[in-house]
């Protein structure tokens, strides 16, 4: 198991946004967590990251326990996330936002980076080991065509894209993505299917996507997690998750 | 590669220039132009320091005066002459253990920088653990206390009496080095990858985290960093003015370099260059404002000391309020730029 959630649980005040979550996802695969809005779907992630700290249970990420963790740990660890709503660096050029994922994995220091004397110091070296590993990454996802560009200049589906590379320049092994295809039309949520496939072949990660367009979900996740009101009620292969009587209801119910 | 080479030449040209030019002014100018723009510079580099925390990592600090007193303090401490020193002491005898001690003031410049770096360590520390701008009033907080400290710290700063007597500074060469090497350490720095991870906290903390950002860790370097260069600043102000006092370093002295970073751009190193000029020179320039003033035998009542605040209390409002980014927002001035100048005048007229 590469990520596994005991009894997770996240209270707001009166709220119980995830309620007793039990997930185990196996290493390599698509999985998706799917449910009505406010299920809380995104609070599980943002526990799971270390945005917030859980009010009970436990996660383990690779068998570790990293529960609570700072966000940067964990991002180390081998964690990534994108965001539900879009969170670029917008001033930054689309080159910066992937680069600046490279910095956690620098080894010089602060002296080290600004007295970059060569020979003396790794810096230099490094600088452009990130420079030729950004380039690379933005080549295969096929943004090196706007690489200077600002960020908030690219069209919506671009703007998706870059912010799962720059989640990839982590180097994570488990990827979060957070409602990738929210605003997104038949013909590019396909596309994105597509991408996604691609993205777990080539970087051989394991994907854990929170999703409403259901076509999506069915399409390329291998086990499916049904959340409504904080509670897991269905988990299992797409087939049984869409026949599933409980699921059903709860979309019916949230569709008033 | 090549074209690497050639703007290092060139970079290395601009600095030769600027200093074979300071070289030559401090013989040629006279003292009082020469001292105003050794302040321009002085106030570059405090300015620079300023725009680290608040500009390029997206915190509000107000704590430069106090960061400057430390400074000063170790300048005007350990710089003049041990033989002098008993006749400003006269209230109280300074401290045995500083009596004897005197330093250079290029040592003098360091220590107090390096002293300034270790408070704001110490400030930094708890502080910038937490979320939300609580570093603004702590730093606010400091710089009171550090100079409510140096007040009554009768026998080491001599209290409100203050340490005259310093060994004046005004050699525009000297000074202009100093500024100088702030700008290229600040640049190399702001350049590598931590200058990109500071900038990417000031553009969403909770994105820079999840992309691995230690944000304490990164906050803190900036803020040391920036209270040591605002600690040497502050030793080259006291040994400037020759005297330094508690009164000196009230803490409306950091609103100069509040509002030299907001109209040069949060976040341009050449913005607040250029701004320290133009803040500096003005400063000296509306004087006039705070002396009375008749015009037609009538005395113009608002004309008295205060006034040239209230002046600048309005352009910093008027340059909030119209010009958000100041003059050089986040950019640069560089070669690249420059050379594309006759380019963009050629493009606007095409968009017309
Ligand atoms: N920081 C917070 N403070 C208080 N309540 C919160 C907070 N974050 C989420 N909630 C509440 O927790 C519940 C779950 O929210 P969450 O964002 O996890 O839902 P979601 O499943 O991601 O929904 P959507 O599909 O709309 O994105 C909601 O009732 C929400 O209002
Ligand atoms: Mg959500």
């Amino acid at each position: 198991m590469i990520l596994r959630t005991e009894n997770l649980t996240m209270r707001f005040g009166g709220v119980t946004a995830v309620d007793s979550l039990n997930l185990n996802v196996p290493e390599g695969g698509v999985f998706a967590i799917i449910g009505p809005n406010g299920a809380g779907k995104t609070t599980a992630f943002n526990m799971i990251t270390g945005a917030y700290a859980p009010t009970g249970g436990r996660i383990f990420f690779e068998d570790k326990d990293i529960t609570a963790r700072r966000p940067d740990a964990i991002t180390k660890a081998g964690i990534a996330r994108t965001f539900q709503n879009i969170r670029l660096f917008k001033d930054l050029t689309v080159f910066e936002n992937v680069i600046t994922a490279k910095h956690l994995h620098l080894k010089s220091n602060l002296l080290q980076a600004v007295f970059r004397i060569p020979g003396i110091s790794p810096y230099s070296a490094e600088e452009r080991t990130f420079r030729r590993q950004t380039d690379e990454l933005l080549e295969k996802l096929g943004l090196s065509d706007q690489r200077d560009a600002i960020s908030s200049s690219l069209p919506y589906g671009r703007q998706r894209k870059l912010e799962i590379a720059r989640a990839l320049a982590t180097e994570p092994k488990l990827l979060l993505l957070d409602e990738p295809a929210a605003g997104m039309n038949p013909q590019e949520t396909e596309e994105l299917a597509r991408f996604i496939e691609r993205v777990r072949n080539e970087f051989r990660l394991t994907i854990l996507l929170i999703e409403h367009h259901m076509d999506l979900v069915m399409d390329i996740s291998e086990y499916i997690y049904v959340m409504d009101f904080g509670v897991n009620i269905a988990r299992g292969a797409p087939a049984e998750i869409q026949g599933d009587p409980k699921v059903i209801s709860a979309y019916l119910g949230s569709g008033e | 590669m090549k074209n690497i080479n050639g703007k290092t030449v060139l970079t290395l040209g601009v600095i030769a220039f600027t200093l074979i030019l300071a070289f030559i002014l401090n013989g040629a100018l006279d003292s009082y132009v020469r001292r105003i723009l050794n302040l321009c510079a002085i106030y570059a580099i405090i300015s620079l320091s300023l725009n680290l925390v608040n500009g390029f990592t997206g915190m509000f600090s107000l704590g430069q005066a106090g960061f400057m007193a430390i400074g000063a303090y170790a300048v005007a401490i350990f710089t003049v002459p041990a033989e002098l020193r008993a006749s400003g002491f006269y209230l109280e005898p300074m401290m045995p253990l500083l009596a004897n001690i005197e330093l250079p003031l290029i040592a003098a410049l360091l220590l107090g920088g390096l002293l300034a770096a270790l408070v704001a360590f110490v400030i930094g520390f708890p502080v910038l653990r937490l979320r939300g701008d609580y570093l603004a009033i702590a730093t606010l907080g400091f710089s009171e206390i550090i100079r409510i400290l140096f007040t009554n710290m009768q026998s080491v700063t001599n209290g409100a009496l203050g340490i005259k007597n310093v060994p004046q500074l005004s050699n525009m060469f000297l000074i202009y080095l100093a500024a100088v090497i702030t700008i290229a350490l600040l640049h190399l720095l702001l350049t590598s990858s931590y200058g990109r991870a500071l900038k990417a906290i000031r553009e969403d903390e909770i994105v820079a985290e999840a992309m691995g950002i230690n944000l304490l860790k990164h906050k803190l370097a900036a803020f040391v960093i920036s209270a040591f260069f605002a600690g040497v600043g502050g030793g080259l102000y006291g040994a400037l003015l020759g005297t330094v006092d508690p009164k000196n370093f009230i803490f409306t002295l950091t609103y100069n370099f509040v509002l030299i970073i907001v109209l040069g751009g949060l976040g341009s190193i050449s913005g607040t260059v250029i701004a320290s000029f133009i803040i500096t020179i003005g400063m000296e320039w509306l004087r006039f404002f705070d002396e009375p003033l008749k015009l037609f035998g009538i005395e113009i009542l608002i004309f008295r000391p205060g006034l040239r605040m209230v002046v600048f209390s309005v352009l910093l409002m008027v340059i909030v309020l119209f010009f958000q980014k100041g003059i050089m927002g986040q950019r640069e001035i560089s070669f690249d730029m420059l050379r594309r100048i006759p380019l963009r005048f050629g493009k606007r007229r095409e968009d017309r």
